[in-house]
């Protein structure tokens, strides 16, 4: 009798579960949580931003060189102005498990679209990209010698990732010249541009300004050493200077023409300041290419060698004026306050852009103008006085001068932040060509 | 048990009697208690309780279905008006003027009326009133249940077909935080280019969290249709944390069909 008693409560226990669980389940389910049949699209414009790209530190082989191209690998990509490398600090991946594959869906958790490996043996670094939507296949493979340092190594594969992306050339291993003020004196020095390397190019306890690259990595600067502000050429690695012009009065402001041929100078030779042109070969004149009362400097070569930017003060203050090559007319292409220097034009091919110094409210900033749109673009802006800009090889960044600070480079195209690669007293900033 | 004519009247006297003390006592003694020594705080320490007069309720009545007023009349401007303002009757009102029309001197046309060309016309012109609504004139829309404005259906916008395409900006307000979130979420690296579009769907719960998602079309890049399912994960995750619950008059249309994304082409930014 008692069994039954319990088996009969039992039964309605279960009975009492069963229509609490479907009345539990009724009310706690999605009102319409079938399948959808139909849809409905929104269009949207996707957002375009930067490459997110992993690079971890390979956890075998030489340590101390593996931490050095990570580290150098991880500055390159993050100014190249197309990627931004991921924390290393947010990786999910067992790196030592992986080696040097990937486990795609991990990297994808962390939001890496991009992952580079990389195994140091005694003679090789073997580097290979992985493209994360394509799975473990890498997208790109390098293997360079380690006769060279990690450093250069480092570059040299930044470069060709850029370029895999790209299709252009990195500016990796490209050097920035500069001039360092002394005791009396202001010296040529060139690094490495990041920063790294510097060497003195000038020897001599006078005063020496403007350094200019030529596209074959000759330096052309002003020297006051024999008491003229003459123009001389050096090599890259510095050593005896060659004077190249040493008319009477100014040589200054020298630049290289696209193919190497000629430079653009100031001269001053009949009294007043003007743009000539002279072979680089022997400094004869070319051509004059201005002829004006006021004062005409710092010109700059378009890409294609047809053009010359110059600062002119014919207007009242200084201003950015273009002129043919050829000479002719020069047209005021600057019109934002009354205080705009030292032009540089963008090197890639057909660009119409130009970077200078402009002033406003006592402070000197870089600006680009393109030339075709009249857009204007702020590079730098309440960081300092920043002054004398100069495009990287393939124009994706720009190098300048901030007063009493240093070196820094910024993306051309106005996006992040300025990083300062050389702490110390600059002017007169000048970006070499591609390594 | 019975009474007498007699025992009945004194029955009934003592029970009236009875009766009218047990309600004079307790009269007298409230009159009593409000007389000399009020209870309470004083008149002027007591909170002051403004209560309206209480007023008759109109009867109320159902909702009465509105009736359309018939669509004026269109009369031409002025020159039916100008008709209007003649009369039959001449007039003239100089001795002159009636000799020359042959009317007797003093026919003039009554109030109301005055005389120009010896014919009786009204004495003010039908002007329009000014001093009117000017609203008075814009005629009543057909159809009581329709809204003001600009239809809001053309074709090809966000219209809850099944494949009708839209702008962000369109479509019922919850879709449009569903969309501002995706745009949020989504992002394709501007060195990358795609000459396809990718189409992603999220099913969102009632209440608000997402119950899966898909990617309805491919593309054909991979990167591309990797960057649509992070996106869709990553609202996932986002709405499943922070649900927004459907509203209820949107219940049907946004939970019983797919929400989807479609990209525009993408061609690289160099």
């Amino acid at each position: 009798m008692e069994m039954l008693q319990n088996q009969k409560s039992r039964a309605a226990t279960l009975a009492l579960a069963a229509v609490a669980a479907f009345g539990v389940a009724m009310s706690a389910g999605p009102a319409f949580a079938d399948d959808p049949k139909g849809g409905v699209v929104i269009d949207v414009n996707a957002k375009r931003g930067l490459y997110p790209i992993a690079v971890p530190i390979s956890p075998v082989g030489d340590a101390a060189a593996a931490k050095e191209i990570a580290t150098v690998t991880s500055f390159d990509l993050s100014v190249a102005s197309v990627f931004k490398v991921l924390d290393p600090q947010s990786f999910l991946a067992d790196l030592k498990a992986e080696g040097i594959g990937i486990d795609p869906q991990k990297w994808k958790d962390v939001g890496a679209f991009g992952v580079v490996k990389y195994k140091i043996t005694a003679t090789d670094v073997e580097f290979r990209l992985y493209e994360v939507s394509k799975g473990t296949n890498a997208s790109l493979t390098k293997t360079y010698s380690r006769k060279d340092n990690p450093r250069l190594i480092a570059h040299r594969w930044c470069n060709d990732v850029v370029k895999f992306y790209t299709g252009e050339p990195g500016f990796f291993g490209s050097k920035i010249a500069f001039t360092a003020k002394g005791k009396g004196t202001s010296k040529i020095y060139a690094m490495d541009f990041d920063g790294a390397n510097p060497y003195a190019i000038s020897n001599n306890s006078s005063t020496n300004i403007l350094p200019a690259w030529s596209p074959s990595g000759q330096l052309a600067y002003t020297s006051f050493m024999r008491n003229n502000p003459d123009l001389y050429v050096t090599g890259g690695g510095g050593g005896r200077p060659k004077k190249l012009s040493g008319q009477r009065g100014m040589n200054t402001g020298a630049a290289w023409s696209p193919d190497g041929s000629k430079l653009a100078l100031t001269l001053s030779k009949d009294g007043n300041p003007e743009i000539y042109i002279i072979n680089a070969s022997d400094g004869s004149i070319v051509k004059r290419i201005t002829n004006d009362k006021s004062i005409d400097t710092s010109p700059a070569w378009s890409p294609d060698g047809s053009k010359l930017a110059f600062v002119s003060d014919r207007s009242g203050g200084p201003q950015i004026f273009v002129v043919s090559s050829s000479g002719g007319a020069a047209t005021q292409v600057s019109f934002n306050g009354t205080y705009n220097t030292t032009p540089t034009w963008s090197p890639r091919a057909g660009a119409q852009l130009i970077a200078y110094t402009t002033r406003a409210g006592g402070v000197y900033d870089i600006v680009t103008l393109d030339l075709a749109s009249k857009t204007m673009t702020r590079i730098t802006q309440n960081q300092g006085s920043n002054e004398e800009p100069s495009f990287s090889p393939n124009g994706r960044a720009i190098a300048f001068a901030r007063a009493g600070q240093g070196v820094f480079i910024a993306n051309a195209d106005g996006t992040g932040s300025a990083v300062k690669v050389w702490n110390g007293s600059a002017t007169g900033v000048d970006w070499g060509p591609s390594p | 048990m019975s009474f007498k004519d007699s025992e009945l009247h004194l029955v009934a006297a003592i029970g009236a009697t009875v009766v009218s003390v047990a309600l004079s006592v307790p009269v007298v003694l409230l009159a009593g208690s409000g007389g000399d020594k009020p209870d309470g705080p004083p008149l002027e320490n007591m909170e002051a309780i403004e209560a309206s007069i209480a007023y008759k309720k109109a009867p109320a009545k159902q909702p009465q279905k509105q009736t359309r007023q018939p669509d004026p009349v269109a009369t031409p401007d002025s020159i039916a008006r100008t008709d209007d303002k003649i009369t039959d009757a001449k007039c003239c009102t100089t001795r002159a003027d009636c000799g020359a029309v042959k009317l007797a001197f003093g026919t003039d046309c009554g109030s109301g009326l005055k005389c120009e060309r010896h014919q009786c016309v009204k004495d003010k012109p039908d002007k329009p009133d000014d001093t009117k609504d000017p609203l008075s004139n814009v005629p009543d829309r057909r159809d009581p249940d329709e809204q003001p404005g600009k239809p809001t259906t053309e074709v090809g916008d966000f219209n809850d077909n099944a494949r009708g395409f839209a702008e962000t900006t369109k479509g019922d307000e919850y879709s449009q935080q569903l969309a501002a979130d995706f745009n949020d979420a989504f992002e394709y690296p501007k060195v990358l280019s795609a000459s396809g579009s990718v189409v992603g769907c999220l099913h969102v719960l009632a209440d608000g969290k997402i119950a899966k998602y898909k990617i309805d079309t491919k593309s054909g890049d991979d990167t591309l249709d990797d960057a649509m399912e992070r996106a869709l994960k990553a609202i996932e995750k986002l709405r499943n944390e922070h649900p927004k619950p459907v509203p209820t008059y949107l219940l049907k249309a946004i939970t019983t069909q797919w929400r989807c994304f479609k990209t525009k082409s993408l061609e690289q930014q160099r």
